[in-house]
């Protein structure tokens, strides 16, 4: 199979990544609800909104990648009926259910619903949001026909880049919701207190930090421990200039301004909002290249 | 202009593709599956890949039989197989290999030998395409035959990444999946499968599965090569061959089913979740420990 021919392309390789970050941003904003309560309202709302409208985008480039569904759009109802014995069919379920819990948590945030019952909901949405996360790396784990993709660490590999993009786009977003909806608070609010926000992005450093070390150890390993394809992404091809180019835009660079940022300690707020959103900006755009580079490998090596 | 609507009128707009979606959704689900589910013991096909001429009259057969249009194809200069792959239209390819070194200066006595072998779905007896399926647009027939049902085909493509060796393919006029079906239909009108009945040398043998093990169980005890009997757990089409199948390009697989395959990798997975989590424990323990030491270490 060569590029050109591949069954699952780049709107496939789009799902996964939204997939994996809406998954991600919901974890990240329910935990810090529940773990940090008021001083993260900003950073809980906005991973909240975002893992919604995350996975609404991952369902329609889902959709778009069906093949029949322009011929037959409602035979994708019966992607519900072979629980639990597709992994498919678990996906199905697990991301219509998160939707469901993304949306009524975005709803409480929204409307000021009540305390207790929306971290009832994120604790589900937690277990839902981590479940759509791995699932999106199971679901390549478990096609047999590539073994490029038959390794248990790929899904862990999605988990932590499910975590990482979706910190990144939840923090990426708030200075966005505050100029273009400056009513939705408490965006605004933060915003406009620089030295505040510069804090929160400071702190959230370090967990950016360790996530991207994770993922670095994790892929090393697959290529280490990987079934004779790895040369691809080694030498020689397209495919291998774009693996390059995750790890550095991706991996290396993100975890430069990592350094950057807690060892020399930038005196000025802006200095480090910059620097901070340039790295969320790299670190989605590694995610999406990741998924991009390991679904098409896995399907040369079909 | 302005239309009113009462609020019935509403209602029953607003209803109608609430009772007409299931009603498609049961259509869609039960309507079209095949007439024959439940037959009696498994039928297989055993290819003796040295008896294989290389007429190529099964490719031509299961074209004729299934009504497949033929395709533009390309010479391979490497060797004589033409079409080289699978696709929805091609459900049968015949593999040409010259095997071995020829010895020039001792004609007859090389190590040269010309095989072919015809290759199609397997017909696993737990096809990884069945397990994966999202619809059950696949599935296994109970007397061996995996088959597919075009209508309830969403074409997600995950059979086509599930089967180890990529045989069903999507068919874009059709709107679906599409692959070798054993000839379900002449078996139960009593016949073999195309290609078996047109072979000329009994390469390709139609008969029971208990059968077909037990030939190639005594084909393994006289030193040859099986193909199908263990793999991913058995399949309804076992190969016998004098030379290794890795030689013809097919993949060397376990014996372990589509399901335990799954199976082990979630406990694969899970297994390094826990380890992960065990050691993230461990460094963030030991990280705080000496944080507190040099904290306290500063303070006096």
């Amino acid at each position: 199979m060569t590029m050109s021919e591949l069954v699952w392309g780049p709107i496939m390789a789009g799902y996964l990544f939204f997939g994996g970050l809406a998954g991600g941003a919901y974890v990240v904003s329910a935990l810090a609800d529940l773990f940090k309560g008021e001083d993260y309202e900003a950073l809980s709302k906005s991973g909240t909104y975002v893992s919604f409208f995350s996975i609404l985008i991952g369902l329609v480039l889902l959709v778009l990648d069906l093949k029949r569904f322009q011929v037959a759009p409602l035979g994708i109802l019966n992607a519900y009926r072979r629980f639990p014995d597709s992994i498919l069919t678990v996906g199905t379920w697990t991301i219509t259910g998160f939707i469901a819990i993304s949306l009524v948590t975005s709803i409480l945030w929204l409307f000021k619903g009540n305390a207790l019952a929306r971290k009832i909901v994120e604790i589900v949405g937690i277990i839902l949001g981590l479940t759509t996360t791995a699932y999106t790396g199971l679901l390549l784990a478990f096609a047999r026909g590539a073994t490029f993709w038959s390794s248990p660490l790929l899904p862990w590999t999605f988990v932590v880049s499910g975590t990482l993009t979706g910190l990144s786009i939840t923090l990426f977003m708030i200075p966005i919701f505050a100029v273009f909806m400056p009513r939705i608070k408490p965006f605004w609010e933060l915003y406009n207190e620089k030295s505040k926000f510069a804090e929160m992005v400071g702190q959230s450093q370090k967990y950016v930090a360790v996530l991207i070390v994770i993922e670095l150890v994790l892929v090393i390993i697959e290529l280490a421990t990987g079934h004779g394809h790895v040369e691809i992404l080694l030498t020689g091809s397209i495919l291998s200039l774009i693996f390059y180019t995750y790890l550095m835009i991706g991996l290396v660079a993100p975890l430069g301004i990592s350094y950057y940022t807690t060892m020399m300690k930038p005196t000025k707020d802006e200095t480090l909002i910059l620097f901070s959103m340039g790295q969320y900006a790299l670190i989605l755009m590694g995610g999406l290249l990741l998924r991009y580079v390991i679904l098409t490998a896995g399907q040369i090596f079909h | 202009m302005t239309m009113k609507m009462t609020r019935k009128e509403f209602l029953k707009v607003a209803a109608t593709p609430m009772i007409i979606a299931p009603l498609a959704f049961e259509g869609l689900s039960k309507g079209t599956r095949s007439p024959v589910q439940e037959l009696g013991t498994q039928k297989a096909v055993l290819v003796d890949v040295r008896r294989c001429i290389g007429c190529k009259g099964c490719q031509v057969a299961c074209k004729a039989w299934n009504k497949l249009p033929a395709e533009q194809t390309e010479v391979n200069d490497k060797e004589y197989t033409n079409p080289t792959y699978f696709s929805s239209i091609t459900w049968k390819v015949v593999h040409f290999k010259e095997i071995g070194d020829y010895d020039n200066t001792q004609p007859g006595t090389g190590g040269l030998k010309w095989r072919m072998l015809a290759d199609n779905c397997k017909h696993c007896i737990d096809p990884s395409c069945v397990s994966v399926c999202p619809t059950g647009a696949l599935w296994k027939r109970s007397d061996g035959p995996v088959l597919y049902d075009i209508n309830r085909c969403i074409g997600c493509g995950y059979c086509e990444m599930a089967c180890p060796w990529g045989i069903p393919h999507f068919d874009e006029e059709l709107h679906s999946i599409r692959k070798c079906t054993m000839c379900f239909d002449r078996i139960d009108q009593g016949l073999e499968p195309a290609c078996v009945a047109t072979c000329p040398t009994d390469t390709l043998q139609f008969m029971t599965l208990e059968e077909a093990k037990r030939k190639a169980q005594e084909a393994e005890a006289e030193g040859l090569h099986t193909y199908g009997y263990s793999e991913v757990g058995g399949t309804n089409w076992i190969y016998i061959s004098d030379v290794p199948f890795s030689e013809f390009g097919l993949p060397e697989l376990s014996s372990v089913t589509h399901k335990n395959y799954q199976y082990n990798l979630l406990t694969r997975f899970a297994g390094v979740g826990l380890l992960g989590g065990a050691a993230l424990v461990v460094i963030k323990t030991y990280a705080d420990r000496r944080e507190t030491l040099s904290r306290e270490g500063g303070g006096e």
